[in-house]
């Protein structure tokens, strides 16, 4: 299949690299001072796309952090692909079980571990499906229970909304999210599609071996429109993209300033699963630990409570209904299974 | 023209064009700000596609005068510049060279769509080089749609049946026009559409065209491009377009002053436009500039907008930062820091009085985009895929082979004042120029395109002929030398009977009249009308237009259009864009006439 427009202009982006967001740079003796936990010298983060506005709020209270902004994907592939450290790179901020992925690649190339830690959970943001209601309302009659689900909405990927109760101006059923072959949430929400689709978490890649699966899968990239994104359907409306899965912390806040507001639900599909920020510090890095404490501290709490996600602690910003718990885990497959799907899907793009 | 780099070279010769055209206002201008001495601030230079240019300036004036134009403690100096986006990309895949022509090397690029920063993309992948454009958010939508005027909207079961290109593509495959719906007064259908090349609407409608063609919606494909029904499916609505050109501005003047005189119905039937064109249209100000004093009129039958069955392609005007040899990292920064003020909500509700959507969408989509303006915010409710580039660009190489072909006088002022310098300090004359101009543009006439060759002037014989036929009108692939060496040779000799030629021109026209060809006479002259007897002047001016229009309405009429070039400064503008309208042609100004290089590929456009 042609790789569309939009795919190949993300593609060539992600290709060329970072983009450095806010480039504190210093001379060797490292030194804007200020920094909060009394430190000067200068730490390098790395965060996952999805996390830029953090790492701009790490930059605005610490100005010894400079950050640079690139999709998981993109540094997973950094990471796998260098036996040492990476220079310019103290700790990477993302979504586990990225981290696992590419320790795991790198583990079967016998390669040693690239993160001398991976911090405990600092956030999480359950994963959420945002679709405009009118649509929802056609597609519901179609989903067990009266309930929406990946499985759900991937059955019918593709196929005319006319033959399932919707309106034939609508087209065909379009499903979407990030890229999971570079998108930090993106590679989430696929396993929590594929998850859905076989009925368990507990998955093996030999899970994905039969035709089933490999129909499944063909079926819901060849649905997934040009603009599959939540920011997506917020900014082109409905003719854009049906439902979106994505964490709550992009689609909550945004949906409560958005004009659309009363135009899409965001529903928490079952078994709830979620996607929890990390900070991996790189083996060999002089920062790692430095810049742990300030992503751990109280900047950094407040960065990511900021952005949508769940603190311990830190109040909640609109959007954001705590009054859904989440569970005990992410309750989402292996990072080698995670990996597998990517592989897949890149096949079947 | 038929190879990609034609396309390139025929779209950077649009970067003037647009805005010497007459009928096609360019939305305004950044001169005031792109001439500003920016002291010593970080220079932020930034190519816009035209029709944002007015708020682009007005938002970076703003930006420009605020404590937030700083990086580190030097100041940013944003300065917009207006830039046709076809012939923006075109100079970015060349490096934008020249600058002292093309303006400076932007580091903000901001086209009327994506789909352009993908072909530059492409073009330099394809050259072994990186890429320069990475994603961007929407600054301001705005959908492709089908402008038609209400009563043949309604004629086809619009509000109630939706309707899409298959539809108006149908339309313009029946024989029987306008009669198959019961309204034979209307006469065929006629189609608006503008040169894919140079216009964002005319490349998405194109887009459309070939999805319409397959039945497909996304995918599509360089064999699907080759297949005989769908190559027999595109060249069947070009033969319904009126012309092309290089805006939809031209249409839609055209349009508004054919509806003043009650003959709207009868110029197109429908025409690819941007919703926000349907908008201004409608509030009487069908070139998006209101002048000062202009009080607009809103037009006796109004446009409505189609929002395609099968799903439309928007404008999404990003704001590219490029990431090209000439842009340093400070200027990156600065160019961010616009590039998030003009996205913030208070900025981007003035996108709406523009008839724009804002991208950013915490703020309300809201006047003027409502029904009582003929657009509906709550559409479209399905999008086509923006094809990949290298099909992209293999649409353009078909439409170059299946656009409707073209039967063309050239019409070229040989008077005694084209010989005068073109410049104050130069050697050439405005003949020089105007010659070199015309030989260019025979390259862009492709190969079945018929184009002949006529000069004019008095006392031409011994006889007082006024014009002289050099070449007659055949074939351009079996003339085209011969063409480019009768205009070479060419001499100034006397007067300008410019209403007598215009006359017989249009008269020779409409004898050898061709249903399948775009008929048209490119009249250049420096001249106001200079015969013998200057006493009948104005009595010969009001005949001919009266001719003219005669001629160009009603639903059996043989349109022959007149785009006239007004060429100098002594060239008499008025009354040729009197004549051009009177065949819903286009005038275009090049009282520059250094800039007739540009201007010739703009008229030519329209072929």
């Amino acid at each position: 299949m042609a790789r569309r427009l939009g795919a190949l202009a993300v593609a060539v982006l992600m290709i060329a690299g970072a983009v450095v967001l806010r480039n504190h740079i210093d001379d060797d003796s490292g030194s804007s001072g200020g920094a909060s936990d009394g430190g000067s010298e200068t730490v390098a983060l790395t965060c996952a796309t999805e996390l830029a506005v953090v790492c701009n709020a790490l930059v605005e209270a610490d100005p010894s952090v400079r950050a640079t902004v690139e999709p998981a994907g993109v540094t997973a592939d950094k990471l796998e692909a260098t036996s040492g450290a990476i220079e310019g790179m103290d700790g990477w901020l993302v979504e586990a079980p990225w981290p696992d992925i590419v320790d795991g690649a790198r583990q079967s190339s016998g390669t040693p571990s690239a993160f001398a830690t991976t911090s405990d959970v600092l956030a999480r943001s359950p994963l959420v499906m945002a679709m405009w209601n009118d649509r929802l309302a056609a597609l519901l009659p179609n989903c067990a229970n009266g309930a929406l689900t990946w499985k759900c909405v991937s059955e019918v990927a593709g196929e005319k909304w006319s033959s399932i109760g919707g309106e034939s101006a609508w087209q065909t059923v379009k499903p979407g999210f990030a890229d999971p072959i570079d998108d930090g949430v993106g590679a989430l929400v696929l396993a929590q599609a594929a998850s859905s689709f076989l009925g368990t978490t507990n998955l093996s890649r030999s899970d994905f071996e039969t035709d089933e699966f490999q129909n499944w899968i063909t079926q819901l990239a060849g649905a997934v429109p040009q603009n599959p994104t939540f920011e997506d359907m917020l900014a082109i409306g409905q003719s854009a993209v049906d439902v979106v899965g994505t964490t709550e912390a992009e689609a909550g806040p945004a949906l409560a300033s958005s004009r659309d507001k009363d135009k899409i639900t965001i529903t928490y599909p079952a078994p709830m699963a979620t996607a929890d920020v990390v900070l991996a510090s790189v083996d060999g890095a002089s920062g790692g630990e430095r810049l742990a404490r300030i992503v751990s501290g109280d900047a950094g709490r407040r960065a990511l409570a900021g952005a949508g996600w769940r603190v311990p602690d830190e109040p909640a910003v609109e959007g954001v209904d705590t009054s859904v718990s989440l569970p005990s885990a992410s309750g989402l497959p292996s990072p080698g299974v995670i990996d597998a799907l990517r592989d897949l899907w890149k096949g079947a793009r | 023209m038929k190879r990609l780099a034609a396309i390139v070279t025929m779209a950077a010769l649009a970067l003037g064009a647009t805005a010497c055209s007459s009928s096609s206002g360019s939305g305004g201008n950044g001169d005031d700000l792109s001439n500003a001495d920016p002291g010593s601030c970080i220079v932020v230079d930034m190519a816009s596609s035209p029709e944002k240019i007015t708020l682009m300036t007005e938002l970076a004036k703003e930006f420009n005068g605020s404590d937030e134009a700083k990086v580190g403690e030097r100041c940013v100096f944003v300065r917009p510049r207006s830039k046709a986006s076809g012939a923006g990309a075109s100079l970015l895949a060349a490096g934008w060279p020249d600058p002292d022509t093309n303006g400076p090397q932007p580091v903000i690029w901001s086209p009327a769509a994506s789909a352009w920063g993908a072909v530059v993309n492409q073009r330099l992948i394809d050259a072994g080089k990186s890429p320069i454009t990475e994603p961007s958010k929407p600054f301001m939508l705005t959908p492709l749609v089908i402008a038609m005027p209400k009563p043949m909207a309604e004629a086809l079961g619009y509000p109630n049946k939706p309707l899409g290109f298959s539809d108006i593509i149908a339309l313009a495959n029946n024989s029987q026009g306008w009669a198959a719906f019961g309204h034979p007064e209307w006469g065929p259908f006629r189609l608006g559409k503008t040169n894919p090349n140079f216009s964002t609407s005319g490349l998405n409608f194109t887009i459309a065209q070939y999805y319409a063609a397959t039945g497909k919606t996304r995918d599509l494909t360089l064999e699907d491009l080759a297949r005989p029904d769908v190559q027999a499916f595109s060249q069947a609505v070009e033969s319904s377009v009126v012309h092309y050109g290089d805006t939809t501005l031209t249409f839609l003047n055209n349009m508004y002053k054919a509806d003043a005189r009650g003959t709207a119905l009868t110029y197109a039937s429908a025409v690819a436009v941007e919703e926000k064109s349907v908008i201004d249209y409608n509030t009487g100000n069908p070139d998006g500039i209101l002048d000062p004093g202009e009080v607009p009129k809103p037009p006796r039958i109004p446009l409505v907008s189609i929002y395609p069955k099968e799903g439309t392609l928007f404008s999404d005007s990003p704001l590219f930062i490029l990431d090209a040899p000439w842009v340093g990292a400070e200027q990156k920064q600065g160019a961010a820091l616009f590039r998030d003020f003009v996205t913030r909500p208070e900025n981007q509700s003035k996108v709406l009085e523009f008839g724009f959507r804002p991208g950013n969408p915490s703020v309300a989509i809201g006047d003027p985009i409502n029904t009582a303006n003929g657009a509906d915010p709550d559409e479209p409710q399905a999008l086509l895929e923006v094809p990949d580039p290298k099909v992209a660009i293999g649409i353009l190489d078909q439409w170059d082979k299946q656009r409707k072909p073209a039967r063309v006088l050239l019409v070229i002022d040989v008077s005694g004042s084209m010989g005068d310098p073109a410049t104050q300090d130069g050697f050439a004359t405005k003949l020089d120029l105007a010659k070199q101009a015309a030989i260019a543009s025979l390259g862009e006439f492709k190969d079945d395109d018929e184009v002949g060759l006529r000069v004019f002037s008095t006392d031409l014989d011994a006889n007082g002929a006024t014009s002289l036929d050099l070449v007659p009108i055949g074939p351009i692939a079996q003339q085209r030398a011969e063409l480019a060496q009768r205009i070479d040779d060419l001499v100034p000799t006397n007067g300008t009977p410019l209403y007598d030629v215009t006359a017989d021109s249009y008269a020779k026209m409409l004898d050898g009249f061709d249903t399948s060809r775009i008929n048209a006479v490119v009249l250049l002259t420096d001249g106001r009308n200079e015969d013998d007897n200057p006493d009948d002047d104005t009595d010969q001016r009001d005949g001919l237009l009266a001719e003219l229009r005669e001629g160009s309405e009603g639903q059996v009429t043989r349109p022959v259009r007149i785009f006239p070039i007004a060429y100098g400064a002594d060239a008499d503008l008025a009354t040729l864009r009197r004549v051009a309208d009177a065949t819903t042609g286009a005038a275009y100004d090049s009282s520059n006439p250094t800039a007739i290089n540009d201007v010739f590929a703009a008229v030519v456009s329209n072929f």
